[in-house]
C-alpha cells in the first residue's frame, strides 16, 4: 500500500495484516505513517496503490461509511463526543431507532444500558458526558463502537490521558473484546503497554514497515530491539545524567503552605538553582494545578511564594513572567504556540518589549537572535520564517523552549513536555532540559510517564490527592515512584 | 523526514498569498476594462475623482475593520458610529460654532471612546464581539437620531475642504486615506502592537500565556476601529456638507467585504491593509459601474451580498484545501 502526500511518501509499500480476535500493536515515531495507515483503513484517505482485503475478500474502502459497514471502528485520541448530550444519546447517535419522527427515549436508554452492561462501567446511560472523567468518556466511545457492527476496533493512543488503574481497566475491556472475536489495532507510544496487551506488534518507520513480531513472550532484549527499529539510526542518550551536575545551588523558589480549596492542599517545597525537580502524580493529583498556580493562571486561597528570597504576588501570568517564571503548557497547540505565525514570531512573543524601541520592533536584530536559538536547538525546518503549524510535535516543543530561553526565564514549569512526541524527539527534549539545568536554570517537570520523571529529575516530589506525600531522590527505581503516586503505603 | 514536505508547504502558502492579492488586483483591472468598454463615462477624470472620494470613506473605516478582523474580532458598529460622528461634527461646528481645529480632534477622541466601549463590552463583560458590536450598532444609530431629532445638520464653510478639496490633482480624502494606510502598514509590519494583533487572531490563549495583557490590546484594537470610523464620519460630513443620522448605514458591511476581498482571514491571524484598499476599490468600482449602466440601486444590494459570500467562500476554500 502506498500513500503519497505532497513532497513526502507517507506510506511506502506497507503490508499489514490483522487476525480475527487479535490485539495488534502498531508502533513508530511521529510521522512513521501510523495515522495514515489507520486513516486508509477507516476510509478517510485513499491509497495511491495497494489492495485491502477484508476477510479474504478484496475491498475498496472508499469512505468512512463503507468502513463502518465493514465493522471497522475507530476510537480517536481526541474523543469525538457530544459533551452536553447523555451517554445513551452519544452511543446511539446516528443510528435510526425506528421510522418514527420522534425519539423513543425509553428505547434509547435501554439500548445504551445494554451496551454499557458489557463493559462494567460506573456511570449510567442518562449521565451527561460532560460530567464524566476522560477515562469514562473513552468507555462511552468504546460502547458507541460496540453498539454497531464491530469487527475491528482501532485505538489511537487510548491511554494518553489515563491513570494506572484506568489503563488496567481499559486492558480488561480490550481483552474481553478480543475474547469476543473482535480484532483490536492498538497504537501507542508506550512500549510497556504494547507488550502487556498485544499479541503481535508491527513497527513502522518513515512510511515503511520494518517488522512484525510476536510479543506473547517479551524479553528485555526484544524491547530494546523494537526501540532500535523505531528510531533507526538515531542514538539513545544513556540514562542518568552525571552526579556531578547535581550540586545544589541557592534556593530560587520557595513555596509555603499553598492552598486552593479542592485543588491543592498545603503545598510547601523549595527549588534550587540548576535543579530539575520532578513532580510525580496521577491525573487529578494536583500537579497541573500547582504549575498553574505558580504561573498566576490559577488563584490561590492562601500560602506564599518566594522567588530569590523575595515574596511575590502571582496574580496573572504577567506577574510570573516578570519574576522569571514560565509555563510550558501541556496543550502546546492550543496554549503554547500561535500555529499560524512563524518560528521567529513565536520565539519572540514574550520578549517583544525588550526587542522594540518606542513600540517599533528591531526586525534585523530579531532575525539575528532568533536564528541563534534556531540553530542551537537543532530545529528541523528550513528557516525561522516557516510557520510553526507545519512542524512536527517535537520541533514545536523546541520552539516553545526557545521562546522561554529567549525570554531569559530562570524557572521553567514544564507540564508534560514529552506528551505526544516520539522517542527520538523525547531524547532531544531531555537533552534541552539537562542543558538548561547546566546553565543554572531551574526546572519543575511534570510527567505522567513516571520513568521519565525518575530518570531525569534530581529530586522527586510525589503528589497524591492534592498533597505532597513524599520526597524521593532522583534516579530511584520507578516502582517506588509508582507506589507512592498510587497512594500505596501513604494513606 | 518532515523537511521536504514542509518545504513545499511553505512555498505553496507563499505563492498562495501572492495569488490572492494579485487576484484581487487582477479582478479590479478586469472590471475597469469591462466598464471602460461598456460605458463612455467610466474612463474619465471626473468619474475617477468620484470613485476615489467614495472609496475613501469605506477604506478608511476598512483600516480599523482589517485590524479588528486580523485580531480575531469583528466590529459591526462601524457604520452607525460613522453616522453618529458625522452628526457630532456637524453639531459642534453649526450649533456650538466650534472651530474645526477643535471639533475634529474632539470627534476623533469621541470615536476612540466609542471603540473603547465596544472593547470593554467584549473584554470585561465577555460579550462575543459580534453581539457586543451589534448592540452598539443600535445604540449609536439611536444616538445619531436623538442628537438632532432625526434631522440632518447642514454645513458650510472651510470645513468642506476636508471632503471636497484637492492637494494638487488629488482629492483631500484620498490623501488622508493613503496616509492612514501607510501608518497602518507600518503598525502591522514593524511594531509590537502589530505583532500582537496577529498573535491574538492566531491564538489568544498563547498570547495570554506569553505574559501579554490581552485585555489591553483588545481595547486598543477596538479603539483604533472607533478612531477610523470617526475619521470616516468627519470626511463624509464634509463631503455631504451636512451631518446626517443615517450617513454611514451599511459602511460596516462594505468595510468587512473590502477586508475579506483583500485576503484578510475572517477568523483572524492573517491579512494585509493593502488588500483592503483593493477590496474597497473593487466594491466601489462595481457600484459605480452599475450606476453608469443604469442598473437599479436596489439590485446593487443583491450584488454586494453575493460578493461577500463569494469572497469568504474563496477564503475558506483556501483554508480547507490547506488542511
Amino acid at each position: 500500500m502506498t500513500k503519497k502526500f505532497p513532497g513526502t511518501v507517507a506510506l511506502d509499500h506497507v503490508d499489514f495484516e490483522c487476525r480475527a480476535g487479535e490485539v495488534h500493536g502498531l508502533v513508530g515515531q511521529n510521522g512513521a505513517g501510523k495515522s495514515t495507515l489507520m486513516n486508509i483503513l477507516n476510509g478517510s484517505m485513499q491509497p495511491e496503490s495497494g489492495r485491502i482485503f477484508v476477510k479474504g475478500k478484496e475491498t475498496r474502502i472508499s469512505n468512512s461509511h463503507v468502513a463502518q459497514q465493514l465493522g471497522i471502528r475507530m476510537v480517536h485520541q481526541e474523543l469525538k463526543l457530544f459533551l452536553d448530550l447523555s451517554v445513551a444519546e452519544n452511543i446511539c447517535f446516528g443510528q435510526q431507532s425506528n421510522s418514527r419522527l420522534l425519539v423513543n427515549w425509553a428505547n434509547l436508554y435501554e439500548r445504551g444500558n445494554a451496551v454499557l452492561g458489557t463493559l462494567a462501567v460506573t456511570f449510567g446511560p442518562r449521565d451527561r458526558v460532560r460530567s464524566l472523567s476522560i477515562a469514562q468518556r473513552q468507555q462511552v466511545e468504546i460502547a458507541k463502537a460496540l453498539s454497531r457492527k464491530c469487527e475491528l476496533m482501532i485505538m489511537d493512543e487510548p491511554t494518553a490521558s489515563l491513570t494506572f488503574d484506568e489503563t488496567e481497566n481499559l486492558f480488561e475491556v480490550i481483552r474481553s473484546l478480543s475474547k469476543r472475536g473482535i480484532s483490536v489495532i492498538y497504537i501507542s507510544h508506550r512500549l510497556e503497554e504494547v507488550f502487556k496487551i498485544c499479541d503481535r506488534v508491527t513497527v513502522l518507520r518513515d512510511g515503511r514497515k520494518i517488522d512484525t513480531l510476536e510479543t506473547l513472550e517479551s524479553t528485555e532484549a526484544m524491547k530494546s530491539d523494537i526501540v532500535k527499529m523505531m528510531i533507526g539510526s538515531h542514538k539513545l542518550v544513556s540514562s542518568r545524567r552525571k552526579a556531578s551536575v547535581i550540586e545544589r545551588g541557592d534556593v530560587v523558589l520557595r513555596v509555603e503552605r499553598l492552598r486552593i480549596k479542592g485543588k491543592l492542599d498545603d503545598i510547601s517545597f523549595q527549588l534550587h538553582r540548576g535543579e530539575i525537580l520532578g513532580l510525580a502524580g496521577l491525573m487529578g493529583s494536583g500537579r497541573t494545578e500547582l504549575l498553574l498556580a505558580l504561573f498566576g493562571a490559577l488563584r490561590t486561597e492562601s500560602g506564599e511564594v518566594f522567588v530569590h528570597g523575595k515574596r511575590v504576588d502571582l496574580k496573572t501570568p504577567v506577574d510570573s513572567i516578570r519574576v522569571g517564571l514560565a509555563l510550558m503548557p501541556e496543550d502546546r497547540k492550543n496554549q503554547g504556540l500561535v500555529l499560524g505565525m512563524s518560528i521567529k514570531d513565536n520565539i519572540t512573543l514574550p520578549s517583544l518589549k525588550r526587542l522594540s524601541r518606542f513600540g517599533f520592533l528591531r526586525l534585523g536584530h530579531e532575525e539575528k537572535v532568533t536564528n541563534e536559538f534556531f540553530n542551537s536547538l537543532n530545529v528541523k525546518a528550513n528557516s525561522t520564517r516557516q510557520r510553526v503549524g507545519l512542524l512536527s510535535g517535537g520541533n514545536q516543543q523546541k520552539i516553545v523552549f526557545a521562546k522561554w530561553l529567549f525570554a531569559n526565564t530562570n524557572i521553567l514549569l514544564l507540564d508534560e513536555p514529552t506528551r505526544g512526541i516520539d522517542v527520538g524527539a523525547k531524547e532531544e527534549v531531555f537533552k534541552v532540559i539537562e542543558a538548561l539545568s547546566a546553565e543554572g536554570r531551574s526546572v519543575i517537570f511534570v510527567s505522567s510517564e513516571l520513568d521519565e520523571v525518575a530518570r531525569l529529575a534530581d529530586r522527586i516530589l510525589v503528589l497524591y490527592d492534592k498533597k505532597i506525600v513524599k520526597e524521593l531522590p532522583g534516579g530511584i527505581d520507578v516502582g517506588v515512584v509508582v507506589q507512592c503516586a498510587t497512594g500505596v503505603g501513604v494513606s | 523526514m518532515s523537511t521536504p514536505g514542509s518545504l513545499s508547504g511553505v512555498k505553496k502558502s507563499r505563492s498562495f498569498k501572492l495569488t490572492q492579492e494579485l487576484g484581487a488586483v487582477f479582478a479590479l483591472v478586469l472590471l475597469a476594462i469591462v466598464l471602460s468598454v461598456s460605458s463612455p463615462y467610466f474612463f474619465s477624470y471626473s468619474n475617477f475623482t468620484n470613485i476615489i472620494r467614495q472609496v475613501a470613506v469605506v477604506s478608511i473605516a476598512g483600516v480599523g475593520m482589517t485590524l479588528v478582523i486580523i485580531g480575531g474580532g469583528i466590529d459591526l458598529s462601524v457604520g452607525t458610529a460613522i453616522s453618529l460622528c458625522s452628526m457630532l461634527i456637524a453639531g459642534f461646528l453649526y450649533n456650538y460654532h466650534m472651530s474645526a481645529f477643535l471639533a475634529v480632534p474632539l470627534v476623533l477622541l469621541i470615536g476612540c471612546l466609542l471603540g473603547l466601549l465596544n472593547g470593554s463590552l467584549i473584554t470585561f463583560l465577555h460579550i462575543p464581539p459580534i453581539i457586543a458590536t451589534l448592540s452598539t450598532l443600535m445604540v449609536f444609530r439611536g444616538a445619531a437620531l436623538v442628537y438632532n431629532n432625526g434631522y440632518a445638520i447642514g454645513l458650510i464653510g472651510m470645513f468642506m475642504t476636508l471632503g471636497r478639496g484637492f492637494v494638487g490633482p488629488f482629492p483631500v480624502p484620498s490623501v488622508i486615506m493613503i496616509g492612514l494606510y501607510v501608518v497602518a502598514f507600518v503598525v502591522l509590519r514593524y511594531t509590537m502592537l502589530g505583532r500582537i494583533i496577529f498573535g491574538l487572531g492566531g491564538n489568544e490563549e498563547a498570547v495570554r500565556l506569553a505574559g501579554i495583557s490581552v485585555t489591553k490590546y483588545r481595547l486598543i484594537i477596538y479603539m483604533i476601529s472607533g478612531f477610523t470610523a470617526s475619521l470616516a464620519g468627519i470626511i463624509l460630513a464634509s463631503r455631504l456638507s451636512s451631518g446626517e443620522p443615517s450617513a454611514g448605514e451599511g459602511v460596516e458591511f462594505d468595510a468587512i467585504v473590502a477586508a475579506v476581498l483583500g485576503g484578510t482571514n475572517i477568523f483572524g491571524g492573517v491579512g494585509t491593509v493593502w488588500g483592503t484598499i483593493i477590496g474597497a476599490l473593487i466594491l466601489v468600482v462595481i457600484s459605480n459601474g452599475l450606476n453608469l449602466l443604469n442598473v437599479s440601486p436596489y439590485f446593487q444590494f443583491i450584488v454586494r451580498g453575493t460578493i461577500l459570500a463569494i469572497a469568504v467562500a474563496i477564503n475558506s476554500m483556501k483554508v480547507f484545501r490547506k488542511s
